[in-house]
C-alpha cells in the first residue's frame, strides 16, 4: 500500500481528533460562561435585596429605633425598620432566614430556600443559594464576631453585620479532567455598618 | 515527489488547524480569566464599600469626636493620621483620618485582599489634594489580589476607590 496515503490517513485522523477536542472545549467553555453569567445575575439579585434592607436597620424617617435588632443568629436576622420610608412612621419587622428547606426544582442538593419577610409578607428566594450566613460585630473593624444567637445585651452592642453569600449552579459542569463534574460557585462577602447602629458604639 | 505531495498537503492542513485550535484555546482562556476577574472585582467593590461605610460612622476629625466643635474651622482640625493611643488596629480608630496609612489583609471566603488606605485634605475650590486643613477630607483606597493581574503580565492589577467627606454634611 502507498506509504504516503497511509501517512495522510494518520495525520487526517489526528486532525479530526484535534477538531473534536476543540469542539468539546469550546462547548464546555460556553456552558461555563452562560452558567457563570446566570449565577452572577442571581447573586446580584440577592445582593440588591440585602443591600436595600440591611443599611436601614433601625431606620425611621425622623428618628432611630432604640432596639433595632430583635433576633440574630448565623442563619436568621430579625430587625425593625421603616423600610418603606412611610411618613406615618409605621415600623416594619423584617426577617431574613436561610432555611433548611431544599429546592425541588434543581438537581443540586445543596441549595436551600432563603426567605425575606416584611411583617407577614413572605418572599421565598430560590436562586441556588447554598450558604447565607450572618456575623455580628460590636466594634468597627473587629475581627472577632459576637457569639450567636445574640444575647439581649449583645443585640444592643451590634454595630456591624457581616453577610456571606454563596450561590451554586443548578447542575454540575463536567470536564475531561473532572468526570464527576462540579457545581460552579459564586460568592459575596460584605460587612454592613448601618448608620442607625452608630449609637451602639462604645 | 508525487508520492509525498498528499502528505505535504495534509501537513499544511495540520498546521492551519493547529493555528485555529491555538486561537480557540486563547479565546477560551481569556473567557475564563474574565469570569475569575469578574468574581474578584465584585468582592473588591464590596470591600471598598465596607471601608467607606465604616469610615462614615467615625467622627469627621479628632477634634469633633466628643461632639465638641472647634472655635476655628478648619484650622482647629487635627493633622491627618492616627492620634495618641491609637494603634494599627482599626478598633482603636475614632475619627475619619485615623484610617490614613492603614494597610492590611482583608480575608474573605473567596480570597485574601491587600488593602491600603490614605486620607487627605481636599481643597474646596480646586477639588485636589492639599496640605492645608479644609472642611473636606478624601479617603483613597487601593485594593489588590494576588490572582488579579494585568493581562499577560505578573504585575498586580490595583483597584482604586475614593470618597470625599464634608464636615458640613454630617
Amino acid at each position: 500500500m502507498n506509504i504516503g496515503l497511509i501517512t495522510s490517513f494518520i495525520i487526517s485522523g489526528i486532525l479530526i481528533l484535534m477538531l473534536g477536542f476543540m469542539n468539546i472545549g469550546v462547548s464546555q467553555n460556553s456552558t461555563e460562561v452562560v452558567l457563570s453569567q446566570f449565577r452572577q445575575s442571581q447573586k446580584y439579585d440577592v445582593q440588591e435585596l440585602v443591600t436595600f434592607d440591611l443599611p436601614k436597620i433601625g431606620y425611621d424617617f425622623n428618628l432611630s429605633i432604640d432596639t433595632a435588632i430583635v433576633y440574630g443568629d448565623d442563619k436568621k436576622l430579625v430587625f425593625y425598620s421603616n423600610v418603606d420610608n412611610s411618613s406615618d412612621g409605621s415600623i416594619e419587622t423584617i426577617s431574613w432566614e436561610f432555611t433548611s428547606t431544599g429546592i425541588n426544582e434543581t438537581v443540586n442538593p445543596n441549595d436551600k430556600v432563603l426567605t425575606r419577610t416584611v411583617d407577614s409578607e413572605l418572599t421565598e428566594i430560590k436562586t441556588g443559594v447554598t450558604l447565607f450566613e450572618f456575623a455580628y460585630y460590636d466594634s468597627l473593624g473587629s475581627t472577632t464576631s459576637l457569639a450567636t444567637p445574640l444575647s439581649n445585651d449583645d443585640r444592643a452592642k451590634v454595630v456591624q453585620i457581616g453577610v456571606t453569600l454563596k450561590i451554586e449552579s443548578d447542575e454540575k459542569v463536567k470536564t475531561r479532567t473532572d468526570k464527576e463534574g462540579s457545581y460552579l460557585i459564586t460568592m459575596w462577602n460584605k460587612r454592613f455598618s448601618p448608620r442607625n447602629l452608630k449609637n451602639n458604639l462604645n | 515527489m508525487s508520492d509525498f505531495s498528499n502528505v505535504l498537503q495534509v501537513i499544511g492542513a495540520m498546521v492551519l488547524v493547529s493555528l485555529l485550535v491555538q486561537s480557540a484555546n486563547r479565546k477560551m482562556n481569556a473567557n475564563s480569566m474574565l469570569l475569575v476577574e469578574n468574581e474578584f472585582e465584585s468582592e473588591i467593590a464590596a470591600i471598598s464599600q465596607e471601608i467607606i461605610e465604616e469610615s462614615r460612622l467615625l467622627a469627621f476629625d479628632e477634634a469633633t469626636v466628643t461632639g465638641f466643635v472647634p472655635v476655628d474651622i478648619p484650622a482647629g482640625f487635627s493633622d491627618i493620621g492616627r492620634d495618641i493611643a491609637e494603634t494599627a488596629d482599626k478598633v482603636t480608630f475614632d475619627d475619619f483620618d485615623d484610617l490614613d496609612g492603614w494597610s492590611g489583609i482583608v480575608s474573605t471566603a473567596l480570597s485574601d485582599f491587600n488593602v491600603s488606605i490614605e486620607v487627605v485634605y481636599i481643597d474646596k475650590t480646586t477639588g485636589i489634594q492639599t496640605n492645608a486643613k479644609t472642611t473636606l477630607k478624601e479617603i483613597q483606597i487601593t485594593i489588590t489580589n494576588d490572582l488579579v493581574r494585568f493581562q499577560n503580565t505578573t504585575t498586580l492589577k490595583p483597584y482604586y476607590f475614593s470618597y470625599i467627606r464634608s464636615y458640613y454634611a454630617e
